[in-house]
């Protein structure tokens, strides 16, 4: 695999993952990912990496939280209704 | 209220308080009711909630909380954690080796990373791998042009992944073949 379109795959990793690319960078990084397994490696980890900080990340809040926004809601929203 | 507890949740990661994440979510949808004559029925309500969330915590947190802001943290390379984690073998398996490391980070780990990064790095960070906005929306949040957004967002994710590397040595986690530590 060429050094250059290796390297050129792993500076558009995350507008790839992202789905920021444009149509034609797009394919020409599919194409190299379909015959370069360490790229192809390096892209499915940094997917995998996006996923884990969005499944970690996120935080219910305590039902609490929600009553406490809506009594204030309520107090200084005279329209406020539910 | 339906977007209130993805708005305190990403709340809580920007004021790293739940306290503070109260407060501003409460204002955040204040100021909604208050000034929803002047949104745009059929455009993204989602976005406009978050750019309100966003105005409201800067406005309130960043005289405050005097923290480095644009201190360049230096180049990270591509694919940092990457390269750090494993043998770089592979491709083949359904999941590599050092895919299966980034399963044991566990939640306090990875929200630690996202709140030690700066602020200009964990916003686009937050909107992008948590909210799952796109660079425009990002943009339109956060009021700075798309290239922006685009170089801080790929240099945030760099940053945590520097980040998350300390914990997977602290924790054992990374593996013998390091290649080329610092």
């Amino acid at each position: 695999m060429s050094k250059h379109s290796c390297e050129d795959a792993v500076a558009h990793v995350y507008s790839y993952l992202d789905g920021e690319l444009g149509r034609i960078k797009t394919t020409r990084i599919r194409r190299h990912l379909r015959k370069c397994p360490p790229c192809m490696g390096a892209f499915s980890f940094e997917d995998r990496l996006k996923m884990i900080v969005r499944e970690r990340v996120r935080e219910e809040p305590r039902p609490e939280v929600i009553d406490r926004l809506r009594s204030f809601l309520a107090e200084n929203e005279p329209g406020f209704e539910k | 209220m339906q977007y209130a507890p993805q708005l305190y949740s990403a709340a809580l990661r920007m004021t790293r308080n739940p306290a503070d994440a109260e407060d501003v979510v409460q204002e955040t949808f204040l100021k909604a009711y208050r000034a929803y004559h002047t949104f745009e029925e059929g455009t993204n309500l989602k976005a406009w909630l978050y750019r309100i969330l966003t105005n409201t915590y800067i406005n309130r947190y960043r005289k405050k909380v005097r923290r480095p802001t644009e201190v360049e943290f230096g180049e990270v390379e591509d694919l940092y954690l990457y390269k750090r984690m494993g043998s770089g073998e592979s491709g083949s398996a359904a999941r590599s080796a050092e895919e299966e490391v980034l399963e044991q980070f566990v939640e306090a780990d990875v929200k630690a990373a996202v709140e030690e990064l700066p602020e200009h790095f964990r916003l686009p960070v937050l909107l992008a791998d948590v909210e799952g906005f796109s660079y425009k929306e990002i943009a339109e949040i956060m009021d700075v042009p798309i290239g922006t957004v685009m170089s801080r967002l790929h240099r945030g994710r760099k940053a945590l992944e520097k980040a998350l590397w300390t914990f997977a040595q602290e924790r054992g986690l990374a593996g013998e073949q390091v290649a080329g530590d610092e």
